[in-house]
């Protein structure tokens, strides 16, 4: 039971840390660089499943604590996708064309993103509420 | 006691029910997982079966998909099976206090 609360504590530190990059993506949508140097590139988190990728190494393996729930393995970066150019001559971090090169940061793609993670993140409430009632009913057993 | 074999098997049932609800959490733990495939139990398999241990019955669901990514959770589906799991684990829970309750009115001989 109380395997089950630390699992889905691995579920909200993950969505937790996938709102704060999305936050970071969002708050440096307009970060521009001079040219030269690498602009901003957006984020994004890789989850991982903890343990049993394999049926088998979930039934070899004692289940401990950290072998189950989901893990954040690294935190991306997205280089492939092309920023914005924006015609600008004035702008100090302008290039020679006169073209300030914005971060690839799509902002209605980071809002999906976030109510995603909204959403999965109160999944993951759910299952803890349900359970602490499971654990308070096996508690009452025998009164 | 040992005759009824009904609090043995009420107390299998229940921690079958408490090792579902680590899977189903694993599972909505994993809903962003790229190439997670969802485990469950099946509870009344592994209540028929001789063996103690209910890992055997755990299963993992592996030719499904429900996304690009290859992850098959569906979050709604395991929202259903937790609250269904609750369930299932109180009316347990209830059983083995009301069978206690009537060991202990025996006890007593009837008098409460």
């Amino acid at each position: 039971m109380l395997k089950s609360l630390s699992i889905s504590a691995s579920g909200l530190s993950a969505q937790r840390l996938r709102m704060d990059i999305i936050a970071d993506n969002i708050a440096n949508a307009q970060t521009t660089r001079p040219p030269g140097e690498t602009p901003f590139y957006r984020r994004h988190p890789l989850f991982a499943a903890r343990g049993g990728e394999s049926f088998g190494s979930l039934l070899n393996k004692q289940m401990s604590r950290e072998e189950l729930g989901v893990k954040v393995v690294s935190i991306a970066e997205d280089r492939v996708t092309p920023g914005e150019l924006i015609y600008d001559p004035g702008h100090p971090h302008a290039d020679a064309n006169g073209y300030v090169h914005m971060p690839n940061v799509n902002v209605v793609n980071e809002m999906v993103n976030m109510i995603s993670a909204s959403r999965a993140y109160e999944a993951n409430v759910t299952v803890i509420n349900a359970t602490k009632a499971m654990a308070a009913k096996a508690l009452e057993i025998g009164r | 006691m040992k005759d009824s074999g009904l609090l043995p098997l009420l107390e299998r049932a229940l921690q079958l029910s408490s090792l579902r609800q680590q899977l189903l959490a694993n599972n909505v733990a994993n809903v962003d997982t790229p190439g997670y495939k969802r485990f469950d139990v099946s509870l009344s398999e592994a209540l028929r079966s001789k063996t103690l241990d209910p890992r055997g019955h755990v299963y993992q669901e592996q030719r499904t998909s429900l996304r690009i990514d290859g992850n098959n959770v569906d979050i709604d589906q395991e929202m259903a099976q937790v609250a269904e799991n609750n369930l299932y684990f109180d009316s347990v829970a209830t059983n083995i206090s009301k069978q206690l309750s009537m060991l202990r009115y025996l006890i007593n001989e009837g008098r409460r």
